[in-house]
């Protein structure tokens, strides 16, 4: 073990694929850590100080705080997973990862819950878990709350749309939730989604992996893995590859012996790796059970100029409906957002040419109000002839759960004091009182290619749970075929939790890598 | 609400030659493509004038795409900023075309001929040749129409268009967006936080 660690101030001594000068990289290591995000980052910290050597590959560029822009259209193209444009097969759910150098920590809004302890008591129940009761896991969920500064909002990290929204929840009678967030001294810019160019976002990228190296791990960028070895039902390593990211040509093969493999490269390309190594699905559930939290944003216009476009990306939620209803038809949440005109853009639709343009040039008296689905896990990733495919649609079950969400949404808005209510659908549908809301929302058809969902969190993929007939990985995050084979990142959720899934997987990366320790000391 | 006289069928004729798949397909990477390589979309690149700049589109799909980002941005008489003075369909081509794989770019431009000739059934004219009356109501039943192809289709063309008109910077100034802040706000950046001591 390293005696005299030293965080680097700022920034992390990370190998890209432009520092490579071999073409052939052969390593040894106590520990190959595959992604960079919550999962892989925890890891590397949690195994490197506990005396092992690490190794992090990550597919995914580095960017640091100088590199980053605010501009959310250049973040998507160089930091998310497949340049921002990862979508379902039919193309009308964009599915939102990171793809860089401490994952979706470093583009996501910060925002943080607690798993809630209705499914910490069904995963005991249904899928045999009973080892990470919330007894059991609270101590992980203050160790990363207080590690990565999660802390509920000031009373000054708000937003005028987030203001307006708190009107419009207590006019209606909802209760206001505050948010928590992983961010220290949150300069309110609203550009988390492009990442916090000025590192008070407490993500990885200035937590767990400086941490991590501070240690002795060791992180490779642009470094995507193409198999993972075994042997004698065994993990013993990976093999991978270093691809520029700028001109794609491979520069370098790699090699990782390692006799501990920590899968943690996220609920698409964890299952994908899987699938193309061969291992862990004597279930045949490797892929299966995919969620998304598919969310709609209503945009309210008012007759006054709003401007929210700096502020807290998200300060207030409503949580009231999220869990499911008695026939086990699940909820939603309410967030608010800020959103740049480059996302807020697009996809709203009151029409073609001057109706459009008319609402945008009110942009500046507009502000969103999300609906986020709490979605059941009926989608499925497959990997077939080189190409991933995410299988999944909003069944009509869920849509129902969506059109109330959206009634909620558009009363709340309405409350506020919005004048209009722009229903995101390639119709022009728009409420301008209350009582459209229901008639305009009843009308909705859950129809393919009709409303432009976004999803920024995947799950389920590799499924936890006791049983190794109908999961991927057993309660102590190993898989069940592959020995000193872990899984750290939100494949692991045995269901779609309705809530934004960080702090679940950075308490269950916590824990694990505890589990790890113990196994391997 | 599709007016009568638009009352067409586009996944009959004109989907025989493209198929169902091809536009899912073209779908799936359009409406998600939000902005794949918009790295590029650095004001020194993107200045460059229309159709300057412009290597994955044909001279006639190049005439669709102009016609179609008139009729979704007709800005005179608003305070947005013309489309015809930005490097919208240069930002199309160099941030989206010029990234996908060939066999969707086969797939889209497809649906850009599909999009182009479907017009002539309820107008007797291309796409390209339809008055602005004309355009936006051809694209309003397009996106209202009942066939999932014919909606995901424009759907993905809209997106990739408006997309692309919203990345660049001078368009922000007249909603009042006013862009990056943390070097105007002159922002301290932070060092990263210090290791856990328990």
């Amino acid at each position: 073990m390293t005696e005299h660690v030293q965080v680097q101030a700022q920034g992390l001594n990370v190998v890209e694929a432009v520092n490579v000068t071999q073409t052939q990289m052969d390593f040894t290591a106590d520990a190959v850590v595959i992604g960079s995000g919550a999962g892989g980052a925890i890891a590397a910290y949690e195994l490197a100080k506990s005396g092992k050597s690490v190794i992090v590959l990550e597919a995914g560029r580095y960017v640091p705080a100088e590199r980053m822009t605010e501009m959310t259209a250049v973040s998507l193209g160089t930091m998310y997973a497949d340049h921002g444009g990862q979508a379902n097969s039919q193309g009308d759910i964009t599915i939102l990862q990171g793809a860089c150098v401490g994952g979706s920590t470093v583009v996501n809004a910060a925002l943080c819950f607690r798993t809630p302890d209705h499914y910490l008591r069904l995963w005991a129940e249904e899928f045999g878990l009973t080892n990470i009761s919330t007894e059991v896991l609270t101590p992980y969920f203050e160790t990363v709350e207080r590690n990565i500064w999660i802390t509920q909002n000031e009373a000054w990290e708000s937003s005028p749309g987030a203001e307006l929204i708190k009107q419009g929840m207590e006019a209606a009678g909802n209760p206001i939730g505050h948010a928590k967030r992983n961010v220290k001294d949150c300069a309110l810019t609203g550009f988390c989604f492009a990442g916090c160019k000025t590192n008070r976002k407490q993500s990885m990228l200035v937590t767990y992996l400086p941490w991590a190296q501070a240690y002795g791990a060791e992180i490779y960028a642009d470094t995507r893995v193409n198999e993972i070895l075994s042997e004698n039902g065994q993990a013993t390593g990976v093999t991978a590859e270093v691809i520029n990211p700028d001109t794609g040509e491979k520069v370098a093969d790699m090699t990782v012996t390692a006799p501990i493999v920590v899968l943690a490269a996220g609920p698409i390309q964890s299952p994908i790796l899987l699938m193309k190594s061969g291992l862990a699905n004597s279930s045949g559930q490797v892929g299966k059970n995919f969620a998304c939290h598919p969310s709609l944003s209503l945009t309210a216009e008012f007759d006054e100029e709003v401007n929210d476009t700096v502020g807290a990306t998200h300060s207030v939620y409503m949580d009231e409906f999220v869990l499911p209803d008695e026939n086990g038809v699940g909820g939603f949440i309410l967030l608010n957002a800020i959103e740049q005109p480059v996302l807020a853009g697009a996809s709203q639709n009151p029409g073609t040419g001057r109706p459009y343009v008319n609402l945008m040039e009110r942009f500046a008296n507009t502000i969103r109000l999300i609906t986020l689905l709490h979605d059941k896990n009926s989608g499925e990733v497959t990997y077939e002839n080189g190409m991933k495919s995410i299988n999944y649609t909003v069944d009509d079950e869920d849509f129902e759960s969506m059109k109330e969400g959206l009634k909620v949404n558009a009363r709340i808005l309405l409350a506020a004091g919005a004048s209009k209510v722009y229903i995101p659908t390639t119709l022009s549908r728009v409420i301008e009182s209350e009582a459209d809301v229901d008639p305009v929302i009843d009308a909705l058809q859950n129809e393919r290619s009709r409303y432009p969902y976004t999803s920024f969190h995947p799950q389920g993929t590799l499924r936890m749970g006791a049983d190794p007939a109908t999961t991927v990985v057993n309660p102590m995050g190993e898989t069940h075929d592959v020995r000193n084979l872990y899984v750290l990142d939100a494949s692991i959720l045995p269901t779609s939790i309705g809530y934004n899934p960080s702090e679940t997987v950075y308490a269950l990366a916590s824990y694990i890598s505890d589990q790890i320790n113990a196994a391997h000391p | 609400m599709t007016p009568h006289h638009l009352e067409f069928n586009p996944t009959t004729d004109h989907v025989a030659r493209l198929g169902r798949r091809d536009f899912l397909r073209v779908s799936a990477v359009a409406a998600g493509l939000a902005a794949t390589g918009l790295a590029s979309l650095a004001p020194s690149a993107a200045w460059a004038q229309v159709p300057e700049g412009i290597s994955h589109m044909t001279p006639e799909e190049y005439a669709v795409w102009h016609r179609l980002m008139r009729a979704l941005l007709p800005t005179e008489g608003s305070t947005l900023v013309d489309p015809e003075t930005l490097p919208v369909l240069q930002t199309v081509d160099g941030a989206f075309l010029a990234t996908l794989p060939a066999p969707v770019l086969a797939n889209l431009k497809g649906g850009v001929a599909y999009f182009n000739e479907a017009a002539s059934d309820p107008f007797g004219r291309p796409f390209i040749e339809l008055t602005n009356e004309e355009a936006t109501q051809y694209c309003d039943a397009l996106a209202s129409s009942d066939e999932v192809p014919a909606r995901a289709l424009f759907s993905a063309l809209k997106f990739l268009t408006v997309t692309a008109y919203w990345a660049i910077p001078p368009t922000w100034e007249p909603i009042g967006f006013q862009g990056p802040v943390a070097e105007a706000w002159g922002l301290e950046v932070y060092e990263n936080a210090a290791l856990p001591q328990t």
